[in-house]
């Protein structure tokens, strides 16, 4: 390996949460000290405590702390920190945010800002993508003149169509054309809501998918040029474009189709002029037409499940690459071993349309047992502030083949106990139970899909889908009944948590999402 | 203590001592059958023995009862992992007391506390006290983590009261207002 051109000694992590936590221990490994920030509302949070100092970001809100450019170089100046590790989200696709961290005279561990400026702009980045031959989703580059133009790309794109208006986004101005009958009213409906919504007429057209499957590889380069790819991750399982399950490698994929789109996802990040450790996301219309969606220029929530099929500690590898390390192997070297599997865990209610459940950790057992890992910030006792993401923990498996992953997925969910707090892990527990999932038969639209399915899963009394004794509903009524006797007894054993009424309920809605 | 478990739409009477002491065991009686049993709070185990020499360990992953001063009736909802698999049950449990018979014969106001399901703070409140409501209205909008969550009804009744205001920070279980049917 060659030396390093520069040796970090110290990190200032942006961030907070479970990947805060996840890179503490790197550097730990890694002999390098960590600098944790922490909001007021993250005063007691785990990554403030296990780094080896902190400094406080005053506020609360996101944008008065984890988002605040200047408290940040504040605290790099202050502590001494020669590098700094963004994370995922807040900062971590802020090209302004790594420039003022490079003028400050400390490294950025990520990509240059100019790569990501050229992957930030998705028109930009589309083009550029065009031009290196990376596959778009097929479609007019130009805004659309007149119905007689449509017509003419309908038939040479082919249907279903999505006409979108040039300023639009979140679902408006937004219009599906499926036959030639339907062309002229979508377009000038779409034009209407474009000019009514955006000010602006002009309106793109591009095939859509119905069912698509997200399919994203992870590349890492180093400052020299070289850059591998380190094969794929399938995070079709979504809940309005949240995922929540992701997995490593993609059953959807041959190993011909693997290497295909692999190289692809090296060209693109090429062409970008990338370094660093990164992701670029394709949407599938099938295994054979995957089309570039977007790059993301940092670390992703999932990167653990590539962590376990190549063996590589991908922290630790931005940190080298940031030192001007020489990546060590090529391409041919590397090879996905086995299969592993993440669930999010997210303080949600399934049943409640999956509400926000904040609380306080009561009780806490993690899984354990072989190859089974578990990221998270929490702890007995922490209250988990509704300021921030609702996503605490990640439980990942390893395994050699993916039944024995959903196995092992069942095994180790069925030992997280987390009192306190209502989490998604019986969502994940009847996706492993669900036959399409099972079958690797499934796309982004498996949970809208699947809907009666999930409302019988959440709602109702029911099992895990394995096979078990039928006639235990007496005994399941006995233990009810401890629990109930239990909250008179001096140890309740039990949360009381005021109130569930079947007369209300909740629907959520993101305002502003993770990945 | 005796109580009645309904789950499934079944009812199960179960018998219990009335004070359950952890680490201790006691006789429970279910179905006819007697059975001893531990409650091991901390390891989230109840232990089941029905004579024959083996013991059954009855996993307590989640487990949640949601009561309220002046109610009998106990919302559980629990995940217990029994027979080899996993269990997420639904259910009510209130004493069995002689001559309260049925679950639905509550006695009581016909008005309706709507709580609140999830911590966090009351952006917008979109009634006023003395307005109608029908199934499926939307009462009001708290965010918490980074979302904005409607508090709907499937009641069709009265507002009657309301006892939060805009900007209030509510916790799981605080009253919001009360519809009168």
């Amino acid at each position: 390996m060659a030396t390093p051109a520069v040796k970090i000694k110290r990190v200032l992590i942006a961030n907070r949460g479970e990947i805060a936590v996840r890179i503490i221990r790197t550097l730990r490994e890694m002999n390098i000290e960590s600098v944790a920030v922490y909001s007021d509302a993250d005063f007691d949070s785990q990554h403030r405590y296990l780094a080896d100092y902190a400094v406080r970001l005053p506020g609360t809100a996101s944008a008065d702390t984890y988002l605040q450019i200047p408290k940040l170089l504040a605290a790099v100046a202050s502590s001494g920190a020669d590098a700094v590790h963004p994370g995922y989200g807040f900062l971590s696709e802020s090209s302004e945010f790594a420039r003022q961290v490079s003028e400050a005279g400390a490294i950025f561990i990520g990509p240059p800002p100019a790569a990501m400026d050229r992957m930030g702009n998705k028109i930009h980045a589309r083009n550029l993508m065009a031009q290196h031959g990376v596959p778009v989703v097929p479609g007019a580059q130009a805004p659309l003149r007149d119905a007689a133009e449509l017509k003419k790309l309908a038939h040479e794109i082919g249907y279903p169509l999505i006409l979108k208006a040039a300023g639009g986004g979140g679902g408006r101005g937004m219009r599906v054309v499926r036959q030639d009958s339907e062309l002229e009213a979508a377009l000038s409906a779409c034009q209407r809501e474009a000019v009514a919504y955006f000010g602006n007429p002009e309106v793109f057209c591009e095939r859509y998918i119905e069912r698509p499957r997200h399919i994203e590889f992870q590349v890492l380069f180093d400052a020299h040029g070289n850059g591998v790819h380190l094969f794929e991750r399938d995070c079709s399982v979504q809940r309005r474009h949240q995922k929540l399950f992701e997995e490593a490698p993609s059953l959807y994929l041959n190993e011909k189709q693997r290497a295909d789109i692999g190289a692809k996802a090296v060209a693109a990040a090429r062409a970008a002029g990338y370094v660093n450790a990164g992701t670029i996301e394709f949407i599938c219309e099938s295994p054979d037409k995957a089309y570039f969606m977007e790059m993301n220029t940092r670390i992703q929530v999932e990167h653990p499940v590539t962590e376990m099929i190549t063996g590589l500690d991908l922290i630790a590898w931005q940190i080298r690459v940031a030192q001007g390390e020489v990546l060590p192997f090529k391409q041919s070297d590397l090879r996905p071993h086995g299969w592993a599997m993440e669930a999010r865990i997210n303080a949600e209610d399934p049943a409640l349309d999956f509400a926000p459940a904040a609380g306080t950790v009561q009780a806490m057992n993690l899984p354990g047992g072989p190859f089974v890992r578990v990221d998270t910030h929490l702890y007995p006792g922490y209250r988990i502030p509704d300021a921030y993401d609702s996503m605490v923990a990640k439980v990942i498996v390893w395994a050699n083949t993916r039944p024995e992953a959903v196995k092992r997925m069942q095994r180790a969910l069925s030992e997280l106990r987390l009192e306190g707090v209502q989490t998604t892990v019986p969502f994940h527990e009847a996706l492993l139970a669900l036959p399409a999932f099972r079958e690797g038969d499934f796309t982004t639209k498996l949970i809208e899909e699947q809907a009666d399915y999930w409302r019988k899963s959440f709602r109702e009394s029911g099992g895990d889908g394995n096979e078990g004794d039928e006639g235990d509903e007496p005994t399941l009524a006995a233990v009810l009944g401890v629990l109930t006797a239990s909250q008179q007894s001096a140890t309740p054993i039990v949360e009381s948590a005021p109130s569930t009424r079947p007369s209300l309920w909740n629907e959520a809605a993101r305002r502003e999402g993770l990945e | 203590m005796d109580l009645r478990i309904e789950l499934n739409g079944r009812t199960h009477k179960v018998a219990l001592p009335a004070r359950i002491t952890p680490g201790q065991a006691f006789a429970l009686e279910v179905a006819g059958q007697t059975l001893s049993a531990t409650l091991l709070p901390h390891a989230a185990v109840l232990v089941l023995r029905n004579g024959d020499g083996l013991e059954r360990n009855v996993h307590l992953r989640r487990t949640v009862v949601s009561s309220f001063a002046g109610e009998m009736e106990s919302q559980l909802r629990a995940e217990i992992r029994l027979g080899g698999r996993m269990h997420y049950t639904h259910a009510t449990g209130q004493p069995d007391l002689p001559g309260h018979e049925g679950g639905q014969a509550r006695s009581g106001s016909r008005e309706q506390v709507v709580r609140s399901q999830i911590t966090g703070k009351i952006l917008k409140i979109l009634i006023k006290k003395g307005d109608q409501t029908t199934s499926g209205q939307a009462l009001l909008v708290i965010e918490a983590m980074k979302m904005e969550n409607r508090v709907f009804t499937q009641l069709a009744g009265t507002v009657s009261s309301i006892g939060v205001k805009e900007g209030d920070a509510v916790s799981t279980g605080k009253e919001l207002l009360r519809i009168k049917l």
